[in-house]
C-alpha cells in the first residue's frame, strides 16, 4: 500500500503541489509564488490570481510528481485546499484535484487551509498531544486546541483584521511596500520600539481568546498623519518597531492564556506571520517561564505550501474522511465544518 | 472517437459526449447552482450513462471564452485535468462559434452575444447558409457599434446567447423584420456543439494539450486595466 499524498494548494498568491509520504517525510514541494505580480497593485488582486493559478497549477503538479519520483498512479490519495481564501483562486485548486482524482480513480480529501498551516509543524516535529496552536499568517489570526493529529478544537480567531493583514496596512502607509511582514519585521529592529507606546487590546471575559487589531491600526496610522500634519518626519524604524511590539505582545498574551487554560504543555506557532523573529523569541520566553515548549515549521513551511496540505490530507485518509466530486472552494470556511 | 464536450461558459453548464457518428449523451442544466458543484457529477454521469470509462476517451473540448471568468476558469482547469490524468488531446472552442454552429443553416448573418457587462456584448459575426463562415474575431463591442455595423448589412440577422434577452426590443427597433431569433434551447451554449466542434478539430489536428490550453477571457483583469489607465493599484488590502 501505497502512502504517498499529493498536495495541491491554490487559496493565495502561491501555486503550489507537493508529494508527502505518511503525512512526514516531504518527497517534493513546489511552490510558483506569484507576489512580483501583485507587489506593483500593493495586495493580491484575485482576478490576476485565479488567471495565475489557472496558468501554473498544472506545471506545478507534474513537477511535484517528478522530483518524488513517482506517478499519479504511485498516489494513496490527492489533498487539496478548499477554504478559507479566494474564491476565485480555490476553484482552480480544487477542481484540478477533484478531477484528476476522479480521472485516476483516487481518494479526494479536502484541507482547511488553516489546520494545513499547524500540520506543517507535523512535518518536522513529533508532537506530544494535546497542545495549542497559534496560526498567524496574512489572511488568518487563530488559536486552536489540538487533542491529536488532524483534531482541532477552534479556541477564538479575530474579530477584524488577521494580523498579517495588519503588518500590510501599516507597510503600506509608512510606504515600505508588500507584503508588510518580512519588511515590518527588518526596520523595527533598528526602531526603538517603546518611542511609541500604541495600544494593546485585552479584551473580557466571553471573548478571552479573540483578537482585534483594527484599534492597533488606527492608532498607527493617526500617529503617522499627525507627525505628517505637523511637517515633521516619520521616524519608521520607532513606528514600525512600536507597531510590531505591540501585535508580538497581543499574540503571546492571548497564547500563554490559552496554554495555561487549557493545561498544554506544548505550543505551536503556525503560518506566514511564526516567520517573524520578535514574535518567535517573545512567544518563545514566555512560555519557557512557564516551562512550556515552543515549536514551529522552518520558515519555508510557515508561508503558503503544498506540503502542509498533503500532510493534513494524510490525517483525512486515515479517517478515510474523503470528499465528493460535488466539492467546491469555501471562501470563508470555520474549523469543524468540512463541508 | 469519444470526444466529452464541456460548457461552463455562462449560467448553463452542459456536458456531452460526442461520436463521429452520433450524439451519444448530453447534460444541460440550467439552475442556481455553480458549476464547481454541477461540472464534475455531470461528466460522471455523462460517462455512466453511456457506459464509457474516462480512460476510454480520446479528447475533450471546452468552451474557453469568452464568458464568465469564473464560469470559463472552471471548464477549461476541468479539461486540463482530465488531459493530464488521461494523456488525452484537448480543444478550446470558441463559445460565440459554438452559438453560432448551432445554426449552419440559417441564410444570413449569425449574431452570437453574450453579456459582457460595462455597456458591451461579446460577440463575432458569423455567415451561415452552408455550414458558417467567421466574418469577425470574438470581440467585446457595444451595442451600438454593433447595431451600426448589422445597419451597414442587408441580410437577416440572427440572434443566439444570453445577452439576446436584455436587449430584444432594441434589435427589433433597430433591424425591423430583419431580426430574427432562435428559441431558447438553441439560443443556449449545447456542449454537444462544442463536443462536435472539437471533434473537427482534432481529426484536423488542430488539438492542444494541457499544456497550452488557456481561457480566451478577451478582457484584462479589471486592476490591470485600471493600473494601465492610471498608473494606480488597484489590489486588496
Ligand atoms: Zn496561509
Amino acid at each position: 500500500m501505497t502512502d504517498l499524498i499529493l498536495g495541491v494548494e491554490t487559496s493565495c498568491d502561491e501555486t503550489a503541489a507537493a508529494v508527502v509520504a505518511g503525512g512526514k517525510k516531504i518527497c517534493s514541494n513546489i511552490i510558483a509564488s506569484q507576489i512580483d505580480i501583485h507587489e506593483k497593485f500593493g495586495g493580491v488582486v484575485p482576478e490576476i490570481a485565479s488567471r495565475k493559478h489557472l496558468e501554473a497549477v498544472n506545471f506545478i503538479i507534474a513537477q511535484a510528481l517528478a522530483e518524488a519520483g513517482c506517478t499519479f498512479q504511485d498516489l494513496a490519495a490527492i489533498a487539496v485546499t478548499h477554504g478559507p481564501g479566494l474564491v476565485g483562486a480555490l476553484l482552480v485548486g480544487v477542481n484540478t484535484a477533484k478531477t484528476l482524482a476522479y480521472a485516476l480513480g483516487k481518494p479526494l480529501v479536502a484541507v482547511n487551509h488553516v489546520l494545513a498551516h499547524v500540520a506543517a509543524n507535523y512535518l518536522v516535529h513529533d508532537i506530544d498531544f494535546p497542545a495549542v496552536c497559534l496560526v498567524v499568517s496574512g489572511g488568518h489570526t487563530s488559536l486552536l486546541y489540538l487533542q491529536a493529529r488532524g483534531e482541532a478544537e477552534f479556541l477564538g480567531a479575530t474579530r477584524d483584521d488577521a494580523a498579517g493583514e495588519a503588518f500590510d496596512k501599516i507597510a503600506r502607509v509608512l510606504q515600505l511596500g508588500y507584503p508588510g511582514g518580512p519588511v515590518i519585521d527588518k526596520i523595527a529592529r533598528e526602531g526603538n520600539p517603546d518611542a511609541f507606546p500604541f495600544p494593546r487590546a485585552f479584551s473580557g471575559q466571553d471573548d478571552v481568546f479573540e483578537f482585534s487589531f483594527s484599534g492597533l491600526k488606527s492608532a498607527v496610522i493617526n500617529t503617522i498623519h499627525n507627525l505628517q500634519q505637523k511637517g515633521k518626519t516619520v521616524p519608521v524604524a520607532d513606528v514600525a518597531a512600536g507597531f510590531q511590539a505591540a501585535v508580538v505582545d497581543i499574540l503571546v498574551e492571548k497564547t500563554c492564556l490559552a496554554a495555561k487554560v487549557k493545561g498544554t504543555k506544548n505550543v505551536l506557532l503556525a503560518g506566514g506571520v511564526a516567520a517573524n523573529s520578535r514574535l518567535r523569541v517573545a512567544l518563545e520566553e514566555a512560555l519557557a517561564k512557564e516551562e512550556r515548549k515552543l515549536f514551529l515549521p522552518p520558515p519555508a513551511l510557515c508561508t503558503d505550501n503544498a506540503a502542509m496540505v498533503a500532510a493534513a490530507g494524510w490525517d483525512l485518509y486515515q479517517r478515510q474522511e474523503f470528499a465528493g466530486l460535488d466539492l467546491n472552494a469555501v471562501p470563508v470556511l470555520d474549523i469543524g465544518s468540512q463541508k | 472517437m469519444y470526444i466529452l464536450g464541456i460548457d461552463t461558459a455562462t449560467l448553463v453548464c452542459s456536458v456531452a459526449l460526442v461520436t463521429e457518428e452520433k450524439l451519444v449523451a448530453e447534460y444541460t442544466l440550467q439552475v442556481r447552482k455553480t458549476h464547481s458543484e454541477r461540472l464534475l457529477p455531470l461528466i460522471a454521469s455523462v460517462l455512466e450513462g453511456a457506459g464509457i470509462k474516462p480512460q476510454e476517451l480520446d479528447g475533450i473540448a471546452v468552451a474557453a471564452g469568452p464568458g464568465s471568468f469564473t464560469g470559463l476558469r472552471i471548464g477549461v482547469v476541468t479539461a486540463k485535468a482530465l488531459g493530464q490524468a488521461l494523456e488525452l488531446p484537448l480543444c478550446g472552442i470558441s463559445t460565440l462559434e459554438a452559438l453560432a454552429a448551432q445554426h449552419p443553416l440559417f441564410n444570413g448573418l449569425i449574431c452570437p452575444m453574450l453579456d459582457a457587462r460595462r455597456g458591451q456584448v461579446y460577440n463575432a459575426l458569423f455567415f451561415g447558409g452552408s455550414g458558417i463562415q467567421r466574418e469577425t474575431d470574438d470581440r467585446a463591442v457595444t451595442l451600438s457599434d454593433l447595431l451600426a455595423e448589422l445597419f451597414e448589412r442587408q441580410e437577416p440577422v440572427l440572434f443566439v446567447g444570453d445577452a439576446v434577452k436584455l436587449h430584444r426590443q432594441t434589435l427589433i427597433d433597430a433591424l425591423g423584420a430583419r431580426a430574427c431569433f432562435a428559441p431558447e434551447e438553441s439560443a443556449v451554449c449545447r456542449a454537444a456543439t462544442v463536443a462536435r466542434l472539437g471533434l473537427l478539430e482534432l481529426q484536423a489536428a488542430k488539438g492542444q494539450t494541457w499544456q497550452d490550453l488557456v481561457p480566451h477571457y478577451i478582457r484584462r483583469a479589471g486592476a490591470e486595466r485600471k493600473f494601465q489607465a492610471t498608473g494606480d493599484s488597484g489590489g486588496r488590502k
